[in-house]
């Protein structure tokens, strides 16, 4: 094939396109994106308390409403504080640190199973034949080849699960999708659910067993552990009940996608990646993808992501995912848990992949773990097990 | 109401930029409707900065945002693949335009994310190796590793079209 063959068939093939013009509809996001920017900007002013209101009320009478407050970010216990970076209709907003800030994060002081740093480069022997009670987190790497590996990381180091037995499995849509994912590590860490057409498949990592559980029609994609003994169908109103590694026939029970009320001022953004309650569950929370009117920094990207937590009782509490739209990327930061009751654990994607504890309701962040060992053109979805 | 100088001369610049703009997004995606998507977001972080871009080179970053954004929504998404169809049509054998198109859609469609956003930038918008690393923000001997491939893709894919292709020369 020549190049300039090449080129004439690209003209070719989109010469005829046509659109409608976009540039006044541009002009006048962009010029929202600038004043949202512009009020973030202002509530990082802790001196200017006076010139804010003013500046606000001159804006936009019904704007998110800044208030001064700490750093963003802070790498010290001693120096927590609770007061938020800002009020929105009521709800407070936290400041998360950026990409190059949460370098400088220290690790928490509890002793959790999951390592502080979770290499995906480690020689590791397979799971079938170096067998182990259970996984912290579970590790899949793909690359452009389309050459997937399965990283188990346990509490005494790695294990490597074959998974090529395993097929595609289609959405409801249509689409063909990875049966690995988000949700296929047990709660406890015993078990992996992996769904595919028409069932279940469930690897328990003490006995190396793989189970089969048939789902007729419903669609599997999705599926998810509720409990190590129950596994939910979220979009077929079943759940699988799961006990002593024997699978039953489905209890049918009528469940929808749990997924968490946004406060207002997260708008219409969506909620993504898993709900997750802390221990004495009485907080839940979850990711919410680009589009909370709220304000940021000064320099960072507007309408950001968001974590919110929900209280059993107040009002929700919402972290700002803070960056640039050059180091984050959409769906930056979904919640993989809480490592006590109070800190909740999001994943920072990118190039230096993190995990990020916030103890919520404060300015204290930790960095739990980085993710490491990623090559060239490599990328990663991971599955953890209850951090606390 | 008085229309700024800065949207003025930012909608002339969108209107004069925006379907070449479409062209490359819709040559990155196969998807008219996401390209229009990109698009937009492109041209909304462009109108935000646009004192800063508007004397430098809007367009690049406009490009650049198109690229990112794709391949960030590829990542999300890249588990999915649409289901092979049976498909009763006739094999395109490449001799009028819709075979061309039909041909070529394929072809890239069987190209990585990475391969097709290269193969685009350098042989539809005529960028070097340079300005496609930087648009990729990847290394200049990425660039040239996955043109390699990519060719070599695309000829593997649709033999018909390279066949056709060698015929034109």
């Amino acid at each position: 094939m020549t190049g300039s063959a090449l080129r004439d068939l690209l003209h070719e093939r989109v010469d005829d396109l046509s659109m409608p013009d976009l540039s006044a509809p541009a002009w006048r996001a962009g010029q929202r994106v600038r004043r949202r920017r512009r009020l973030g900007a202002v509530a990082g002013v802790m001196s200017a308390v006076a010139a804010v209101s003013a500046v606000v009320a001159v804006t936009d009478a019904s704007a998110p409403k800044p208030r001064p407050g700490p750093a963003p970010a802070t790498t010290s216990p001693a120096a927590v504080g609770t007061e938020p970076n800002a009020m929105v209709d009521g709800t407070p907003v936290w400041w998360s640190p950026d990409s190059a800030a949460e370098d400088t994060l220290a690790p928490p002081s509890g002793n959790g199973e999951l390592p502080t740093s979770i290499d995906l480069t480690q020689a590791a022997p397979d799971v079938g034949t170096a067998p182990v009670a259970r996984a912290v987190a579970a590790v899949s790497v793909s690359n452009d080849s389309g050459d997937d590996r399965l990283v188990l990381v346990t509490p005494d180091g790695y294990r490597t699960l074959d998974v090529s037995r395993l097929g595609q499995v289609t959405k409801s849509n249509g689409y063909r999708v990875d049966p690995t994912g988000e949700t296929m590590l047990s709660p406890s860490g015993a078990a992996l659910l992996f769904p595919q057409d028409g069932h279940l498949m469930v690897y328990t990592l003490a006995t190396g067993a793989w189970d089969r559980l048939d789902t007729g029609a419903t669609p599997t994609v999705g599926a998810y552990w509720l409990t190590d003994d129950r596994i939910i169908l979220p979009f077929g109103d079943q759940s699988i009940a799961r006990s002593g590694g024997a699978l039953r026939h489905p209890d049918l029970l009528s469940l929808s996608l749990p997924s968490m009320r946004p406060p207002a001022a997260v708008g219409e953004a969506t909620a993504y990646g898993s709900i997750h309650s802390n221990p004495a569950r009485t907080s839940t929370a979850q990711a919410f993808a680009y589009g909370a009117v709220v304000p940021v920094p000064s320099g960072a990207i507007g309408n950001p992501e968001t974590v919110v937590v929900q209280p059993a009782t107040g009002p929700a509490m919402i972290l700002a995912i803070i960056g640039s739209s050059s180091d984050r990327s959409k769906l930056c930061c979904p919640v993989v848990g809480w490592t006590d009751d109070r800190t909740v654990v999001y994943e920072s994607r990118g190039a230096d992949p993190k995990l990020i504890g916030w103890r919520v309701g404060t300015d204290h962040f930790e960095l739990v773990a980085r993710i490491v060992g990623l090559g060239t053109g490599e990328w990663y979805v991971a599955s953890f097990a209850d951090l606390s | 109401m008085r229309v700024s100088d800065d949207e003025a001369s930012f909608t002339r610049w969108a209107g004069d930029r925006q379907l070449a703009l479409l062209r490359t997004a819709v040559l990155l995606t196969g998807d008219h409707h996401r390209a229009e998507d990109l698009v937009q977001e492109a041209l909304t972080k462009v109108a935000a900065r646009w004192r800063r871009l508007r004397e430098d080179n809007p367009e690049a970053y406009a490009r650049q945002v198109i690229v990112r954004d794709n391949i960030s929504w590829w990542r999300k998404h890249r588990r999915e693949v649409v289901s092979e169809v049976e498909d009763a049509r006739a094999v395109p054998t490449g001799e009028n335009a819709t075979d061309r198109r039909l041909l070529l859609d394929d072809a890239l469609a069987a190209l990585t994310v990475r391969q097709r956003t290269t193969i685009v930038l350098r042989y539809y918008d005529d960028l070097t190796e340079r300005d496609t690393a930087e648009a990729l923000g990847v290394g200049v001997g990425t660039v040239k590793s996955q043109t390699h491939l990519a060719l070599r893709r695309l000829r593997e894919a649709a033999p018909e079209l390279a066949l056709l292709l060698e015929d034109l020369r």
